[in-house]
């Protein structure tokens, strides 16, 4: 887990690397998109957080022994509500402190900064505009108070309307400025808090969940404006939700959280497709991934359990060592295919394990399991449709294992294709490329 | 037992005929609260106006009109021209104690929330439930020439003693200071009520947007006190007679030399001392007539818009 930063720094794409770029007169330095795997080489990252702890009475909210977030990255931070998502935010905006540990923004230690110190910008998810200003004066609120304590550095008036104009017209905000808060819907006031975070210009710009106190039609085009900003300004941008579907989509990485623990970080691609855990697994993906408690036979390629048969390809090299007895066998709902079902070919449980003399299965098991046949490796789930529901560009099915004790599991179905009727017996085919296999007993990813 | 008779309220409406009765049936409900407002307030107001203009003595069953005489006796005269100026001396001095100082208590204590602060409440807010007449005869005892204990304090640091109730140069100011802190308990519990409808996340945004602790009082705690200091400081000065009138009353009798008379007591010396119920009821229709105006201005004040920072 400690050398997380660094593998997350690592991941930025090397192909636009473009060290002649020069970054745009009004951001930060490292802020340029363009150059940000070549300043995050040299830079350190923009966020960084090593050993922070923080305790409300004798509840851990947070632990986090290492985080680094990239410079120039558009990080999602996501999991559960009480997860210390937004604890490790507000630790990071300075308005609560961490018991032990340090912050560092831009490899500048800002642990005991005072938030308006620290060239952070928070959008909240209320977006606490100040009620009794115009749209205008809560976006130049930042920049008044700036230029009045420091006449030198501070902008003049001049500069201060240019500024909130060009923001203003960026997010659409231009005619709404004598506005007063109250006077404005929900989705102008998301613009306004926006507006108001990014007009000085912040190294790294924090959202805590700016999207979830909006409808349905306007989150979706406020989450393409916010990667849209960030592709602009080029900043650090760090944004914390409970939406998964949010945290794929957004980020240029991604960071799990559980427990105030930080799970899993890394490019969502790599999050999504290669779970580190089973709670990221089934945090992950809609519906969930499943989970199936199988036990290795013979040769440990092979795989029995309630209601599931699976054949893996020659062990891989990166797994040393036997798999875990029992080990959890997971696939997602959208990797599995319908096959057909001949409920007299008996012969389909038969070829399961050649090796009959593995323990006796479960009951019901060798039956009803059906395994890829010959040498096709694979996953093979057997049960029965309990619910279907249609979701519009396909179909959940949710199933009852064939076997006692193989729980319920849910297959999507695209598009037109087919679907099985409520009641219908179901087999389910999955390849393994896109089986994952995991220890039961800490929950961690153990085919490498 | 309030559904119940609702419901039959209802229910009986449905079936009454249109019309008349219909229209009437309102009025009916609201006839106890109206005829209890015609014979306490509205009626005694009327009588009060038309009494201004007549000469009675309380008792006797003679009313002889005279005119506007009681409201030329009262501007000619020396006691309420003097009073009426005192009484403005009186609101002068305890305006800050209804605003400036509550606010700024109540802003201290609501920036530092905990067991503490909640205590110092409580503490604060102690002397509204004492009995007015009580409070006032402690002063009294506190304030004593000889062996009170202010003067023990101040006669010990050598700073002398002083009679602070019997120097018609600081009488006016001992009450007013001692009502004060009536005052005082009252709006710090009113103006921390106005702030726990501040959210505390506009605090944080603007320490976010860099501003001093005194900035965000300025721009943000103030703006948002705005109309309940001003509607705190108006009805202070509406509500805080009866309580000066109480201090007045056992501490000094409106004396030394009529120092801390006020037109509230001038109003009562008339009336129950010189039973002049003509001159008492002329008072009473000025000082009626100044406290709409006062309250006029501050409607206005509360109404208009104020731009925040320039």
């Amino acid at each position: 887990m400690t050398d997380l930063g660094r593998e997350m720094t690592d991941t930025a794409d090397p192909t636009t690397a473009s060290p002649t770029a020069a970054p745009r007169a009004d951001v930060p330095p490292q802020a340029s998109r363009r150059d940000r795997s070549a300043a995050a080489e040299a830079a350190p990252d923009g966020i960084t957080l090593t050993g922070v702890e923080k305790r409300y009475g004798s509840h851990p909210a947070l632990d986090v022994p290492h985080l680094g977030v990239p410079a120039g990255s558009f990080t999602v931070v996501v999991g559960p509500s009480g997860c210390g998502k937004s604890t490790g935010l507000r630790i990071i905006a300075g308005l609560e402190t961490a018991d032990r540990g340090r912050v560092l923004l831009g490899g500048v230690d800002v642990t005991d900064a005072p938030p308006g110190e620290r060239g952070v910008a928070l959008v909240f998810q209320d977006f606490a505009l100040y009620p009794h200003m115009t749209v205008e004066r809560n976006i130049d609120f930042n920049l008044r108070l700036a230029a009045r304590h420091d006449r030198r550095s501070g902008l003049s008036r001049a500069e201060i309307s240019t500024r909130v104009a060009e923001v203003c017209a960026m997010l659409g905000l231009t005619d709404l400025r004598r506005r007063l808060p109250r006077q404005l819907s929900g989705g102008e006031r998301q613009r306004v808090g926006l507006a108001r975070a990014i007009v000085r210009r912040p190294a790294v710009l924090l959202l805590d969940e700016p999207l979830s106190s909006l409808d349905a039609l306007l989150r979706q085009r406020a989450r393409a404006e916010l990667v849209r900003l960030h592709r602009e300004l080029g900043n650090t941008v760090v944004l914390v939700t409970h939406d998964q579907l949010e945290a794929l989509s957004m980020g240029t990485n991604l960071v799990v959280m559980n427990g105030g623990r930080v799970a899993q970080t890394g490019p969502p691609e790599q999050v999504y497709h290669r779970p580190a855990d089973t709670f990221v697994a089934t945090f992950l993906g809609s519906p969930p991934m499943n989970l199936h408690t199988a036990e290795p036979t013979g040769d440990g390629r092979v795989l029995t359990g309630a209601g599931l048969s699976a054949r893996l390809p020659a062990t891989p090299a990166a797994r040393s060592g036997p798999l875990p007895t029992p080990v959890l066998v997971g696939w997602r709902p959208a990797d599995g295919t319908l096959e057909p079902v001949n409920e007299d070919d008996p012969a389909a449980g038969s070829t399961v394990t050649p090796n009959s003399a593995a323990p006796p299965c479960p009951a019901g098991a060798p039956a009803s399991g059906g395994a890829p046949a010959g040498d096709e490796t694979g996953v093979v789930v057997r049960g029965v449709a309990d619910v279907v529901e249609f979701t519009g560009d396909g179909t959940v099915v949710t199933c009852v294992s064939a076997a006692e004790g193989g729980g319920q599991w849910a297959v999507s179905v695209r598009g037109r294709d087919r679907v099985p009727a409520v009641g219908a017996a179901v087999r389910v085919h999955v390849p393994a490329d896109r089986v994952h296999l995991f220890d039961p007993t800490d929950g961690r990813r153990v085919d490498g | 037992m309030t559904v119940s008779t609702l419901e039959a309220g209802e229910r009986g409406a449905a079936h009454a005929p249109p019309g008349a009765r219909a229209r009437a049936r309102p009025w009916l409900y609201l006839s106890p609260l109206v005829v209890a407002l015609l014979v306490w307030v509205y009626g005694p107001l009327v009588f009060t106006a038309v009494l201004s203009f007549m000469s009675w003595n309380l008792t006797d069953t003679h009313l002889s009109w005279l005119g506007t005489a009681n409201y030329a006796r009262l501007v000619d005269g020396r006691d309420f021209p003097r009073a009426a100026r005192n009484t403005l001396v009186f609101a002068a001095v305890l305006l800050p104690f209804a605003t400036v100082v509550p606010m700024s208590l109540a802003i201290a204590l609501w920036k530092r929330p905990g067991r503490v602060s909640s205590v110092y409440r409580a503490l604060l807010f102690l002397p509204v439930v004492l009995a007015p007449v009580a409070m006032a005869i402690t002063w009294q005892f506190l304030l004593d020439p000889l062996s009170g204990l202010v003067n023990v304090i101040t006669g010990r640091l050598g700073l002398g003693t002083h009679n602070w109730l019997g120097d018609p140069a600081t009488a006016l100011y001992a009450v007013g200071f001692i009502t004060a802190a009536k005052v005082v308990a009252l709006n710090v519990l009113l103006f921390g009520a106005s702030l726990a409808s501040l959210d505390r996340g506009l605090l944080e945004a603007a320490a976010l947007d860099g501003a001093t602790e005194w900035e965000i009082t300025r721009h943000l705690v103030l703006p948002h006190l705005r109309r309940t200091i001003v509607l705190l400081g108006m009805l202070s000065l509406v509500v805080v007679w009866p309580w000066i009138f109480a201090n007045v009353a056992v501490l000094t009798q409106g004396g030394p030399d009529g120092a801390t008379d006020n037109v509230y007591y001038r109003l009562f010396t008339y009336a129950f001392t010189f039973f002049d119920a003509g001159t008492a009821s002329a008072a009473a229709v000025f000082i009626t007539t100044a406290l709409a105006v006062v309250l006029g201005i501050g409607l206005l004040l509360t109404g208009r818009r104020r731009r925040d920072f320039a």
